[in-house]
C-alpha cells in the first residue's frame, strides 16, 4: 500500500492499560475493551428488556424474549431435549458472538471475532467440551461416530481414516469460518473506504454507495455467522450424544 | 356380586389413598432429585452456568500457577484451560444427567 | 522462478476454488427457490437450513481467501 493506513490496520491490538503479572502480559487491550463492552451490553439488554415481564410483551421483552425463543428452538430441534441442559451454554456463545460482531460495524471500533485466537479458543472449547461429553457417555463405544453402518469391510480403514480426519477439522472449520467472514468483511469496507478516497468528490460516489450495500450485507453476515456457530456446536452435541450412525 | 362389597373396597381404596397423599405431599420437600419446577428452574440454570465458569477459572488458574512454577510460557495456561472447559462441560453433563434421572 | 513470484501464482491459484463455491451457493438457492414455487406452503420452514448451507458452502471459499493470505503474508 502507498502512504496512509492499510486496510489492515484496524485489526492491530493496542494495549490500553499495561498489566504483567507473573510473567504474563495481560494488559487491557482494545480487543478486551470490546469483549467487555458486549458483555455488558448483553447483561443490560437481557436484564432491562424483562424488567417489567409483562404477559404483553412490550417491544424490548419481546426482542429478549425472541431471542431466547429463538435459540431456544435450535438446541432443541438439533440436540434433543436432553441436549437442552447446555442451553445457556449455546445461547451464552451465540449472543456473545453476535454482539461482538454487530459491535464491530460501529465505524472506529474493533471486532472481537476478526482474530483467530479468539475465534478458535471458543471453538476449542466447543470441540474439546463436546468430545469429553460423548466419552463421559458412552465410553469407548463413543468412536462408533467414525464407523458408518452398511459399510463393506474391505473399505472400513479408509472410511475410518477419513471420518476421523473430518471430525478433526471441525474445530478448525468452525472457528476459520466466523474469522475469515469478519477479517475479509471488514477488509473490503476499508478497501472501498480506501477507492473512495482516491477517486474523490467526482467519481467517489460510486464505492460509497458500494460501501453502503456492503454494511448491509455484514449486518446480515454478522447474525448469520453467529446462528450458523450455535447451530453447528448443537449438531456436534447431538453427534456426540447420539453416535451410532 | 352382593350390595356391600363395592362400597367397602372402595372405601378401603379411598382411606389407603389419602394415606399415600399424605406421605408424599410430606415427603415432597426433595431437593434436585425432582424436575424443576418453575421456581428452582432458574436455580438449575445459574447452576449450570456457575459450574461452566468455575471449571474454567479453576482451569487457567492451575495452568497459571504451573506456569510459573517452572517458567514456561503459556503452554499450561491454554492445555489447562481447555482442560477446565472439558471438565466444566463434564460437569454440566453429570447435573443434566442427576436432573432428568 | 524466485520465492516472490511463486507465492503470487500460488495466492492467485487459489481462487480457482471460488468457482466450485459460487456453483454450490447457486445450487442450493436454486433449489430451495425450485421446491418453493412447487410448495409454497412449506417454503418458510425450510429457509433455516438454506442459510445455513448457504454459510457452510460461503465458508469454503473463506478457507480458500485464508490460503491465498497465509501464502502471501506467513511464507
Amino acid at each position: 500500500m502507498s502512504h496512509g493506513t492499510s486496510p489492515l490496520e484496524q485489526f492491530l491490538i493496542r494495549r490500553i492499560f499495561e498489566l504483567h503479572i507473573g510473567g504474563l502480559d495481560i494488559s487491557f487491550t482494545n480487543s478486551s475493551l470490546f469483549m467487555i463492552i458486549a458483555v455488558v451490553g448483553i447483561t443490560a439488554f437481557l436484564n432491562l428488556s424483562m424488567r417489567k415481564s409483562a404477559l404483553v410483551p412490550g417491544r424490548w421483552q419481546s426482542m429478549a424474549e425472541l431471542s431466547y425463543e429463538f435459540i431456544a428452538n435450535v438446541v432443541r430441534e438439533n440436540a434433543g431435549s436432553e441436549g437442552m441442559v447446555y442451553f445457556p451454554f449455546v445461547f451464552t456463545l451465540f449472543m456473545f458472538i453476535l454482539f461482538c460482531n454487530l459491535l464491530g460495524l460501529i465505524p472506529f471500533s474493533f471486532t472481537v471475532t476478526s482474530h483467530i485466537a479468539v475465534t478458535f479458543a471458543l471453538a476449542a472449547i466447543v470441540f474439546l467440551g463436546v468430545t469429553a461429553i460423548g466419552f463421559a457417555k458412552h465410553g469407548l463405544k463413543f468412536l462408533q461416530l467414525f464407523v458408518p453402518s452398511g459399510v463393506p469391510i474391505a473399505l472400513l480403514p479408509l472410511i475410518v481414516l477419513i471420518e476421523l480426519i473430518s471430525y478433526l477439522t471441525r474445530p478448525i472449520s468452525l472457528s476459520v469460518r466466523l474469522f475469515a467472514n469478519m477479517m475479509a468483511g471488514h477488509t473490503m469496507l476499508k478497501v472501498f473506504a480506501g477507492f473512495v478516497v482516491a477517486l474523490g468528490i467526482w467519481l467517489g460516489w460510486a464505492p460509497l454507495a458500494f460501501i453502503v450495500a456492503l454494511t448491509a450485507l455484514e449486518l446480515g453476515i454478522a447474525i448469520l455467522q453467529a446462528y450458523v456457530f450455535a447451530i453447528l456446536s448443537c449438531i456436534y452435541l447431538h453427534d456426540a450424544m447420539h453416535p451410532h450412525h | 356380586m352382593s350390595e356391600g362389597e363395592p362400597p367397602t373396597r372402595l372405601n378401603d381404596l379411598d382411606a389407603r389413598l389419602r394415606r399415600l397423599r399424605e406421605r408424599t405431599s410430606e415427603g415432597d420437600a426433595t431437593p434436585a432429585g425432582r424436575e424443576p419446577q418453575s421456581s428452582s428452574a432458574a436455580g438449575f440454570a445459574l447452576r449450570i452456568g456457575i459450574e461452566l465458569l468455575a471449571a474454567l477459572m479453576v482451569g487457567g488458574g492451575i495452568g497459571w500457577l504451573l506456569d510459573r512454577w517452572f517458567g514456561t510460557m503459556p503452554l499450561f495456561l491454554i492445555v489447562f484451560f481447555l482442560l477446565g472447559a472439558c471438565a466444566g462441560m463434564l460437569n454440566v453433563f453429570r447435573a443434566g444427567r442427576e436432573i432428568n434421572r | 522462478m524466485d520465492a516472490n513470484a511463486a507465492k503470487l501464482i500460488g495466492a492467485g491459484l487459489a481462487t480457482i476454488s471460488l468457482a466450485g463455491v459460487g456453483i454450490g451457493i447457486g445450487q442450493i438457492f436454486g433449489s430451495y427457490v425450485s421446491a418453493a414455487i412447487r410448495n409454497p406452503a412449506a417454503a418458510p420452514k425450510q429457509f433455516g437450513n438454506v442459510l445455513l448451507g448457504f454459510a457452510l458452502t460461503e465458508a469454503v471459499a473463506l478457507y480458500a481467501l485464508v490460503i491465498a493470505m497465509l501464502l502471501l503474508f506467513v511464507f
